[in-house]
């Protein structure tokens, strides 16, 4: 008989054993905004998200067996996710008929969502923009760049973690990062 | 103390990993301290953006089955395809019958054509065959009158 164990001790715990993998819908519950937001911001492109987030967990479903427990179910899950943006980008290079206007993320959409607890309309103006210049930058990185970027200030996930997924060095993993915040940097020097 | 931090120090800081020299620096220093403000709130801007497009995205998604084992489109062209198959033998079924009648009335029509042609083909051979025969006479016909005065004896032109 297997044994479910309730979603909030899988999210808190971070010991996790195979059968936890077995709920499914539970997992997909706790992770899919984490995957999703993941790869939607490291592909800027929403369909393309949505599909490459439920191949994740079919494929993490169907390869339960190979979890053993010596990371947690987010660095396993996000290290399928991983792979799964590489190798899409790696197929898109040969795509010329994506349309990448109708199915992209849009950052104007994105800006809108900010919470509105700004203290005023000033303000919101400026994080509005603000948040439309990161997300023009970040379509100019490398698509390894974008995807620590994302890792790192979006998910907010540790440096050790990072590398886990991407199987990089921790100074792989800090110069991409040094390089994705220098063209933020560059960005906002000059804006402002 | 240093003019201002390097850009490996402010990422530093933004990574969360400064030393105390940085610190200390940034105390001191409002340009640095400001652009490093600025830094952290544009990426919390956009993060908190991000975790909220993302949650509004899933929240207008659930009403659609949470794992499909194909994508959208791949479910998209098999439905199209089956409609397309579906529609296609049915068609082929009702068309059949007549096709095979439509076959035979073209048969026969060729079988009358084929005759009528044949017809025509043994005119137009008798007609080539008279212009032959017209055409093989040593004299032309706009001669045959002096061809009727050579074959007189009394002709007027006969040497001696």
């Amino acid at each position: 008989m297997t044994q479910t164990i309730p979603v909030e001790l899988i999210a808190l715990s971070g010991e996790h054993r195979i059968s936890e993998l077995e709920d499914i819908d539970a997992l997909i519950r706790v992770y899919k905004p984490k995957v999703f937001r993941f790869v939607a911001f490291s592909l800027t492109d929403r369909d393309a998200a949505e599909s490459i987030t439920q191949d994740c967990f079919l494929k993490a479903h169907l390869t339960r067996d190979q979890f053993r427990g010596d990371c947690s179910m987010s660095t396993w899950l996000m290290r399928i996710a991983f792979n799964l943006v590489r190798d899409h980008t790696k197929s898109q290079k040969f795509r010329f008929w994506k349309n990448a206007a109708s199915t992209a993320v849009d950052a104007h959409d994105a800006s809108l969502r900010l919470a509105s607890g700004a203290s005023s309309a000033e303000a919101r103006l400026i994080a509005k923009e603000r948040v439309e210049m990161v997300h023009r930058t970040l379509q100019e990185l490398s698509d390894k760049q974008r995807s620590v970027f994302v890792m790192r200030f979006v998910e907010e996930m540790d440096l050790p973690e990072i590398a886990a997924v991407t199987g990089m060095s921790l100074p792989t993993v800090k110069t991409h990062l040094y390089r994705a915040v220098g063209a933020i940097r560059a960005r906002l020097g000059a804006t402002l | 103390m240093s003019a201002h931090l390097t850009h490996e120090e402010l990422t530093d800081k933004l990574l969360g990993s400064s030393s105390l020299t940085v610190n200390a620096h940034l105390l001191g220093c409002p340009g640095c301290a400001s652009e490093l403000d600025q830094m952290k709130s544009s990426i919390a801007a956009f993060r908190g953006a991000a975790h909220a497009w993302s949650e509004g995205v899933l929240a207008a998604d659930r009403t659609v089955p949470v794992v499909r084992t194909l994508p959208k489109w791949s479910w998209g062209t098999a439905l199209a395809a089956a409609i397309l198959f579906a529609a296609g033998f049915t068609f082929y079924l009702r068309e059949h019958p007549t096709a095979k009648q439509d076959s035979s009335a073209q048969v026969a029509a060729s079988v009358t054509k084929s005759a009528a042609s044949q017809s025509q083909i043994e005119k137009d051979n008798e007609l080539l065959s008279q212009v032959n025969s017209e055409l093989a006479e040593a004299v032309p016909a706009p001669m045959q009158p002096l061809r009727l005065l050579e074959s007189t004896p009394s002709s007027i032109f006969t040497t001696k």
